[in-house]
């Protein structure tokens, strides 16, 4: 009885760590630790001072800098991870680990180049985006982008739209 | 020996009440050649035994005979039944995949939590650094994204016109 509850209460556990992670942490802390890759992590901090930046600073329009910050304000972390060797190889293994069920390809781009793009969302049981996976190869460099926060699909559009108007 | 005195002789030994002497007796009685008829069905029992009394082992006999008895004493040992042999090592393997399933998760947690990132060490150390960083992915996301949609829009423009009814 004391065994069934202990495994109960670890899977209950293994759930929550789970629910909890982004995607770079469950699937791609080997790429973290590789030497090949740059990494990048955008906190709440930085994001936080990044609202506070004015448009001067930005080098932006005031409409621009509006978007920016109206997109930023919805996220609680960013992590970017690049590398320039063998970008094609990196992209499909990265879209290997990652599991369908949990993320969900919202769209899929393939470059006149031969590169491609890809647009991975996780949603809360309630339909709230709370993560959106970037992946990117062209014949130069993978990138791999984590955005977590309650994420808004129209604000991110909005960014650029201003910037092509700016443009 | 008397007629009357075998006889007794003969009722005793069939009764089991003959010592080994009087028994000794009827043998050398029986090898006799003029004993009565109605005796005659048990003379070839008394002969017999009288003959395989006189038997001796032969040496080959005595030699293995010797040998066995300086061997070591065997050892009795107690073998499980097959079938309970079989049992044990289902039971040792339902508990080992017992363990392994309880087990595994909790390395995935494990993996999780204690080889967690410190995501720390990544985050930018210059603030200007950190701006440029921000808003680089949030427009790189943006106009990758606004490309998407703007393709798909396009393709399922290209598609709605191909199924349009003919005129």
């Amino acid at each position: 009885m004391k065994f069934s509850l202990f495994v109960f209460v670890l899977l209950v556990g293994v759930g929550a760590a789970r629910g909890q992670a982004n995607a770079i942490d469950t699937y791609f802390q080997g790429y973290v630790e590789d030497e090949r890759f740059s990494v990048v992590y955008i906190s709440p901090r930085l994001f936080q001072l990044f609202d506070q930046i004015g448009s001067e600073q930005l080098e932006l329009t005031e409409k621009e800098t509006s978007a920016f910050k109206d997109m930023a304000s919805d996220l609680r972390g960013l992590r970017i991870l690049t590398t320039d060797i063998q970008p094609a190889k990196f992209y499909q293994e990265a879209i290997q680990k990652i599991d369908a069920k949990l993320y969900e390809p919202l769209i899929t781009i393939r470059e006149r180049n031969g590169g491609k793009t890809a647009f991975m969302i996780r949603e809360t049981k309630d339909g709230i985006l709370e993560e959106l996976l970037f992946l990117s190869f062209s014949d130069t460099s993978f990138t791999l982008m984590s955005f977590v926060g309650r994420l808004n699909l129209d604000k991110i559009l909005r960014v650029a739209n201003e910037m092509e108007k700016g443009n | 020996m008397d007629y009357n005195e075998v006889k007794a002789l003969l009722d005793r030994y069939f009764a089991g009440e003959t010592t080994l002497a009087e028994e000794a007796r009827l043998r050398a009685y029986f090898q006799r050649p003029d004993v009565p008829p109605e005796w005659l069905p048990y003379r070839p029992l008394f002969v017999y035994l009288a003959t395989e009394r006189e038997q001796a082992p032969s040496a080959s006999f005595d030699a293995s005979m010797d040998d066995a008895l300086s061997q070591p004493p065997l050892r009795v040992v107690w073998r499980r039944p097959a079938l309970l042999q079989r049992l044990a090592v289902a039971a040792a393997l339902v508990a080992a995949l017992a363990v392994g399933y309880a087990v595994w998760p909790v390395a995935q947690v494990e993996d999780k939590a204690v080889a967690a990132i410190d995501w720390s060490e990544y985050e930018p150390k210059d603030e200007a650094e950190a701006m440029r960083q921000i808003q680089a992915a949030l427009s790189k996301t943006a106009t990758s994204l606004q490309h998407g949609m703007r393709t798909a829009s396009e393709q399922l423009d290209q598609v709605g016109k191909l199924v349009q009814p003919l005129e």
